[in-house]
């Protein structure tokens, strides 16, 4: 089963990602901010990091940078998830090694779609 | 004559002579010889010389006898004797005659030698015919060497004759050779008489034939008397003569023959051909032609003589009674003008070379007389012509009456030229039929009515060839057929006038038969004369005209002359009394004195009683006595209201009706009031206008008498009212100029008051202010400068400014060059030309507003810079925008949760739903779609505001942009039943842009269209390229926006608010503030054209990407204007000329387009489509002439009236090029307006799309012989536009057109109520098949009201009858008048 690390600090909108991709057919490990998710990836080995940008204690770009920097971490691909929609914001976050950037709010089955584009891209499913 | 030849002999004798008997006999010798030689010289007659010659012999020798034997022609006579019997001498002449021998004498008498015999009766002697002679001598007589007589004398003595006497012998010898001789010579003279006078005989025949040849006697008979002659002279009893008449031989005389037959072939006509045949050199003798009888079968056909009886004689030699002998008759050019022919010789023999000399002679005679009748028949024709010519010049020249001159030629013809029917045509110059105009021989009325066509029958050859017709047989002519006349042959000769045949002379004959060439010439030249005739008819009438103008002319300048004459007079008599009350006028502004002085004047040169002047108040509008003369009660200064009503009697008439009324007798005159004819019974009111032509009052002038005031006072009295009028406008003017001197004085004492103000209130304001005069000095710098730019007022004051902006970089370096160019381009600055800017000064912000100051008069007289310390303002914008942008993210995260799960239930993913939770889900889902938008657009906003916006430009292909927000949008339009289309040209150049904001902004503008525009209703997005510049346009068929509200919906936050259309859509308010801010972004611009109820359209234009084409490409939508305004382009390459026409024309409430080029013109004809265009010919870059054929090659202008504004030169060429209209330059607006009026009220109009061009031109054709004028185009979009704007009474489509198709054409117009009502005729022509489905179109067209479908590939033909059907007209042939109309 493909697992994806979903790093959200909102609740609801963790939730909402869980259940959809859940639904969707995928394992889900969830993290409520960047350094959690730091710290879990390693271990857990997900197929697709998917992080919010703006989080407490560290920031999806900061931690972006980090996994892109672990050998465990390098090769999965990250897709960020945020409100903030600017062009140079985007440029940033693919700048640190993300593959995708999908703004807020989202339909759930756009995501889905996504990460399943995703994943075919880089051969993970 | 032979003296000389005698003295010889006799000299020698004397010579010798010696005295004595022998001297004696000497003398007698002598004496002998001088009888001799005197007879000799007495007489010609040989016979009496020999008889004296003999008788001296033998008296000298004393002879007994002798003879004198002479030879004629070779043969021996006796010619002379003596002594001798006549039996001797019958005897003598027998022996000469017969056989001779020497015995006897004959044989001495023809030797050659002379013998004297002593004794003949000796042994061997001669016999001698009388028995008694003994001696003989025998003297031969020469004469040229050969023999010419003989003499013998003899003696009965027998050597009787000594030698004196042989001596004496001899000496006579040599006399009669002498004599012999000159009888000879005698009768060679006397025969060469003989052979003279018969010359002369001949001769004498021949001038008998020839001096009957010399009378002017007819030819016939002559030839008569000359055939007479040959019969006599050449020796044949039958004599033809016959005359080459063209091909013919006609039989003229004959002799020998019987009467009858020759008149029967007279009357035969022999071709020419046949005898020419018999010109063969073998039967060639002399110049004759004798042609034998075995030769028969060669004159078959030649009705030879007939032979009588079979002659006896036959044999080579002799005449057979079926040989032929003729002579060609040759001319003096050697042409054969006839032949003589010749039967039945005398001597029955055939001809000889000696016959044939004969006859030519002869033959040589008729000839000639056959040649001098043709020149006398020339001559005399040619007399007759000359005559008939002179005749006729001189009725043409003096009668200059074109049918009198008609008829003479045609009187002419037919008795001069002995035709039997003559007719004139001439050609009407409308039906171009040929009327007969003048005949003779037959009655006009039998060709009255009847005229002829002109590309019918003999008509048309003569005038196709414009040579003259011969036709030698009319009844086997078909080109004579329905000639009702019975002619048998007919000469046309046309009448040419350069070139074209105005008309046509006709000559007939009774007869069939031919003309000579000289008979078609004289026609020919008579026709000439007719020409020059009809010609001077025409230019006589044309002078004839002018000179009735002229002296019509003459006469009306002579009464003008007359009149001026008498005005003249008057003039002067007044101009006096005029000057005195001018110069009183002029010479002084106190209008009491002036007006009392004028009057004095006046009523004393029109000897009046009582004058006065009364105006009107120009308050009250009441009536006052300004000044008055003769009155009881002087007028105080200032005047005395008068006592009536302004609308009353005299003076309120002539006050109404601006006119002068003259008042003869006041009681019998009901124009006026009884009360005011009080002591007046004469009345002069003359009205007095102002500069407006308004009534300022009147002069009256009274007189106690009747009948005092006649024209010329009047005409004074108002020349004095002209005066007048000037006077009182000139104190009013004084009057206000005084007033507005003061006023200006007030003005400028206020407005020190306002500068000292001002000055203060600019020292007192809180932003800081600068000014620089116009030379760039600093002129007031205030408190607040001082502060906000740290600079003291001293440091400032009367420096140049740019020291001042100097300080603040090259920032200020901009704001110079600004300054200076306000100065060039004074014209451009107005009240709202400034230049903002924000400045650092140190960390405060500082923002400066410049603008120059400039008078109404464009006068630059400096700048004002306005500082104001703005570092509060900026920071706070900044805390705003960041609140913006961090409350839009936060307001996000929730709105991702709503979202979110909605969608998910909505999506079932967590159970089922009922419909009504599933619809109530849908609403929290719009609305939170909503919120997200206003977030995004806010947030939009917030950066775009705080310049936080970085466009990512690049090329970028629009047409990749277009489609990819057509596909986003298209789901929404197809369920809302609305179409979404594009109109691109087929390569669209890239533009230089942000491919995401360019999708942003179209997505934007496509999206308002789909909201705002019913269901059924219709999307257009199209591109082009214009001025350098992509265009993208966005077209609806929705509810388009009020006029007043098109400027606002570009702000923020602005939705129209009192149209519930618009409520009934979601909408931010912001989405076209954010478009308009990106356009300029990108440095592009956006406008819109809307119609409430008719749509909108948004266009947008972006820059090219640098390496791009510029040219113009693709086309514009249809504008939405449905107004009949109509739209002229003006074409002039003077601007201010342009502008002029622009502002005046649109005055008259027409819409202008003006084109400044040739190149413009045609691009924006092709645009615009303008109604009307105005084409000056004198454009920088094309003729304008080029540019007008250049318009009517292409079908989408060919039909645009044009009229063409130069110089009269160009007129023709223009008009034939296809211009409607010439007008000369300098061009009156208003008479192009009353141009464009009148062409566009005068036109049915029929819009043609989709029809192939040459189909155009032909249906073109058609219907403007019905004065029904088209607008072709192959365009759907444009079809549109021209139905919009021109309202056409029809509209004829095919299928075939492109840009907008078939049915959205129809359907487009249906749903406009401007267009609804247009009938329609649709057709498919074979190049349409491709569209699609017809049945399936043709039951949707046919739907539709007043749409008539022709699916069947109609010719122009039928579609011109099917638009007659639509119309009402009927389809009838074209007129002729149809291609002259053009345009």
């Amino acid at each position: 089963m493909v697992k994806i690390l979903v790093a959200e600090d909102e609740r609801d909108i963790r939730e909402l990602v869980a259940f959809t991709l859940q639904f969707a057919g995928f394992e889900v490990i969830l993290a409520s901010n960047g350094a959690e998710a730091v710290e879990l990836a390693p271990t857990v080995n997900p197929d697709l990091i998917l992080m919010d940008v703006r989080m407490p204690r560290m920031t999806g770009y900061e931690a972006c940078a980090v996994l892109k920097n672990l050998p465990e971490t390098k090769d999965t691909p990250v897709i960020f998830l945020s409100a903030k929609g600017q062009e140079s914001e985007i440029q940033e976050g693919l700048g640190v090694g993300a593959v995708e950037y999908i703004l807020k709010p989202f339909a759930p089955d756009e995501l889905t779609k996504e990460v399943k584009r995703v994943l075919k891209e880089t051969g993970k499913a | 004559m032979s003296n000389r030849q005698g003295e010889a002999p006799v000299a020698s004798i004397q010579a010798e002579l010696e005295p004595g008997a022998e001297q004696l006999r000497r003398v007698g010798a002598l004496k002998a010889l001088q009888r001799v030689m005197r007879e000799i010289a007495a007489t010609l007659d040989l016979d009496a010389i020999l008889r004296v010659v003999l008788d001296e012999a033998i008296r000298f020798g004393d002879a007994d006898a002798g003879v004198v034997v002479s030879f004629v022609d070779g043969l021996p006579e006796v010619r002379a004797s003596q002594g001798y019997a006549e039996t001797d001498l019958a005897a003598l002449q027998s022996q000469l005659d017969g056989p001779r021998d020497d015995h006897t004498l004959p044989q001495w008498l023809v030797g050659e030698e002379a013998h004297c015999f002593h004794d003949v009766s000796a042994p061997g002697g001669v016999e001698v015919p009388q028995p008694n002679a003994r001696a003989m001598l025998v003297m031969p007589v020469f004469y040229e060497q050969r023999l010419a007589a003989s003499m013998m004398i003899q003696s009965a003595r027998p050597g009787a004759f000594t030698p004196a006497v042989i001596e004496f012998a001899e000496c006579l010898a040599t006399q009669m050779s002498i004599a012999v001789g000159n009888a000879q010579r005698y009768q060679d003279q006397l025969r060469r008489g003989e052979l003279m006078h018969q010359r002369a005989e001949q001769m004498s025949l021949l001038l008998e034939v020839s001096r009957t040849m010399r009378s002017d006697r007819p030819l016939d008979d002559i030839l008569l008397d000359m055939a007479y002659a040959v019969q006599e002279g050449t020796g044949f009893d039958l004599v033809l003569i016959s005359v080459l008449e063209g091909h013919l031989l006609r039989r003229v005389a004959g002799a020998g023959i019987p009467l009858t037959e020759l008149e029967q072939r007279k009357r035969v006509r022999l071709r020419w051909e046949r005898i020419r045949r018999l010109c063969q050199d073998r039967f060639r003798l002399g110049q004759c032609y004798y042609i034998p009888e075995q030769y028969r079968h060669l004159t078959e056909g030649i009705d030879v003589f007939v032979p009588e009886e079979s002659a006896a004689v036959s044999g080579s030699g002799y005449w057979h009674t079926e040989d032929i002998l003729f002579v060609p008759l040759r001319g003096n050019t050697g042409e054969i003008v006839g032949i003589l022919s010749v039967d039945r010789p005398r001597n029955g023999l055939a001809p000889t070379a000696m016959t044939a000399e004969v006859l030519e002679l002869f033959a040589a005679q008729v000839a000639q007389a056959i040649e001098n009748h043709r020149l006398v028949d020339d001559l005399r024709r040619q007399v007759t012509t000359l005559q008939l010519f002179n005749e006729l010049n001189r009725s043409i020249t003096t009668k200059l009456d074109l049918p009198l001159v008609l008829n003479t030629v045609a009187q002419s013809v037919t008795n001069l030229l002995g035709y039997d029917y003559a007719t004139v045509f001439l050609r009407d110059r409308n039906t171009q039929h040929f009327v007969p105009m003048a005949s003779s021989g037959y009655a006009l009325d039998l060709l009255e009515g009847a005229p002829l066509r002109v590309n019918a029958g003999f008509i048309a050859d003569v005038v196709r060839s414009g040579l003259p017709l011969v036709v030698d047989d009319v009844a086997a002519d078909p080109r004579f057929a329905g000639i009702g006349v019975p002619i048998g042959s007919s000469v046309a000769a046309p009448l040419t006038v350069e070139g074209q045949t105005v008309g046509i002379l006709k000559a007939d004959r009774k007869q069939a038969g031919d003309f000579s060439p000289a008979e078609v010439a004289t026609l020919t030249a008579l026709a000439d004369q007719v020409t020059v005739a009809v010609e001077n008819a025409r230019l006589f009438e044309e002078v004839k005209r002018f000179n009735e103008e002229l002296e019509a002319r003459v006469a009306d300048r002579t009464q003008e002359l007359a009149e001026a004459l008498e005005r003249l007079r008057f003039q002067r008599d007044r101009s006096e009394v005029l000057y005195h009350i001018a110069s009183e006028l002029v010479a002084s502004l106190d209008m009491d004195r002036v007006l009392s002085q004028a009057l004095m004047l006046l009523q004393r040169a029109v000897r009046a009683s009582r004058s006065s002047v009364i105006l009107v108040d120009a308050n009250t509008g009441e009536l006052f006595y300004r000044a008055a003369i003769g009155h009881t009660h002087p007028i105080p200064p200032g005047g005395i209201p008068a006592p009536f009503r302004r609308d009353e009697g005299v003076v309120g008439r002539a006050l109404e009706e601006r006119r002068s009324i003259v008042v003869h007798d006041a009681l019998e005159d009901d124009r006026v009031t009884p009360s005011a004819t009080d002591a007046a019974r004469s009345m002069l009111v003359v009205p007095v206008l102002g500069a407006g032509g308004e009534s300022l009052g009147v002069i009256l002038l009274e007189s106690p008498l009747r009948g005092v005031f006649d024209e010329p006072q009047l005409q004074l009295v108002e020349a004095a009212a002209v005066q007048l009028g000037n006077a009182l406008n000139n104190a009013e003017l004084y009057r206000l100029i005084r007033e507005q001197a003061e006023r200006l004085g007030t003005m400028l004492r206020t407005q020190q008051i306002e500068a000292a103000k001002n000055q203060s209130i600019l020292e007192g304001i809180a932003d800081g202010v600068m000014v620089a005069d116009a030379s760039g000095h600093v002129t007031l710098f205030n408190a607040a400068a001082e502060r906000i730019l740290s600079i003291t007022r001293g440091q400032a004051l009367g420096r140049p400014q740019d020291e001042i902006l100097g300080l603040y970089g090259s920032e200020a370096q901009a704001w110079l060059a600004q300054i200076e160019a306000w100065q060039q381009d004074v014209a451009n600055c107005g009240a709202d030309t400034f230049l903002a800017h924000r400045l650092e000064v140190g960390r405060r912000f500082v923002s400066v507003h410049l603008s120059p100051v400039v008078t109404g008069t464009h006068e630059f007289l400096g700048v004002v810079a306005v500082f104001r310390d703005i570092t509060s303002e900026i920071e706070a914008d900044r805390a705003k925008s960041d609140f913006v942008s961090t409350v839009s993210h936060e307001l996000r995260t929730p709105m991702t949760s709503i979202v979110g799960y909605v969608d998910l239930m909505s999506s079932g993913a967590v159970g089922p739903l009922t419909e009504m939770q599933l619809s109530f889900l849908k609403k929290v889902k719009a609305n939170a779609d909503r919120l997200t938008n206003l977030v995004d657009d806010l947030l939009d906003i917030s950066r775009i505001e705080q310049g936080r916006i970085e466009l990512q430009l690049r090329a970028v292909a629009m047409e990749d942009i277009i489609a990819q927000v057509l596909d986003v949008i298209r789901p929404r339009t197809e369920e809302k039943g609305q179409v979404l289309e594009t109109v691109l040209p087929p390569a669209l150049p890239k533009c230089y842009g942000d491919p995401d904001r360019l999708t942003q902004i179209l997505t934007n503008l496509v999206s308002n269209a789909h909201k705002y525009t019913p269901a059924d209703g219709l999307i257009t997005v199209y591109a082009y390229v214009r001025d350098g510049a992509l265009h993208v346009a966005v077209a609806d068929t929705g509810i388009g926006i009020a006029v007043e509200n098109q400027a606002k919906i570009f702000e923020r936050f602005y939705r129209v608010e009192d149209d519930p259309a618009v409520y009934e859509v979601s909408g931010t308010g912001l989405g076209l503030a954010i478009t308009l801010s990106l356009i300029q972004m990108h440095g592009g611009s956006i406008w819109l054209e809307s119609e409430l109820g008719e749509g909108s359209i948004f266009t947008f234009s972006i820059p090219l990407d640098s390496d791009q084409p510029t040219q113009d490409v693709g086309d514009l939508p249809p504008a939405l204007v449905t107004t009949a305004v109509p739209t002229v382009m003006v074409v002039e390459d003077d601007a201010e000329v342009a502008k002029l026409l622009k502002l005046t024309i649109e005055a008259e409430g027409m819409q202008v387009l003006t084109a400044l080029s040739g190149e413009e013109a045609l691009r924006m004809a092709r645009d615009e489509l303008p109604d009307f265009i105005s084409l000056d010919i004198r454009l920088p870059d094309l003729n304008g002439l080029d540019v007008l054929q250049l318009l009517k090659r292409d079908l989408e202008t060919a039909d645009i009236p044009v009229v063409i504004v130069s110089v009269v030169s160009d007129r023709e060429r223009a008009l034939s090029l296809g211009a409607i209209e010439y007008l000369a330059k300098p061009l009156e607006a208003r008479k192009l307006v009353q141009v464009v009026r009148r062409t566009l009220l005068q036109r049915v109009l029929v819009v043609v799309a989709g029809v192939p061009k040459e189909s155009v031109d032909r249906l073109r054709e058609i219907l403007q012989g019905h004065g029904i004028g088209i607008r072709a185009t192959m365009r759907g979009d444009r079809a549109l536009r021209l139905c919009r704007g021109l309202q056409p009474a029809l509209l004829a489509l095919d299928l075939g057109l492109s840009g907008l198709d078939g049915y959205q054409l129809v359907d487009r117009l249906r749903r406009s109520q401007h267009t609804a009502g247009i009938p329609i005729i649709v057709t498919a022509s074979p190049g349409a098949a491709a569209w699609g489905d017809t049945a399936q179109l043709e039951n949707r067209l046919r739907a539709l009201r007043g749409v008539q479908c022709l699916f069947e590939h109609p010719s122009v033909d039928e579609l011109a009858d099917a638009i007659f059907e639509v119309l009402g007209r009927p389809a009838g042939k074209e007129s002729k008048h149809g291609q002259d109309t053009g345009c």
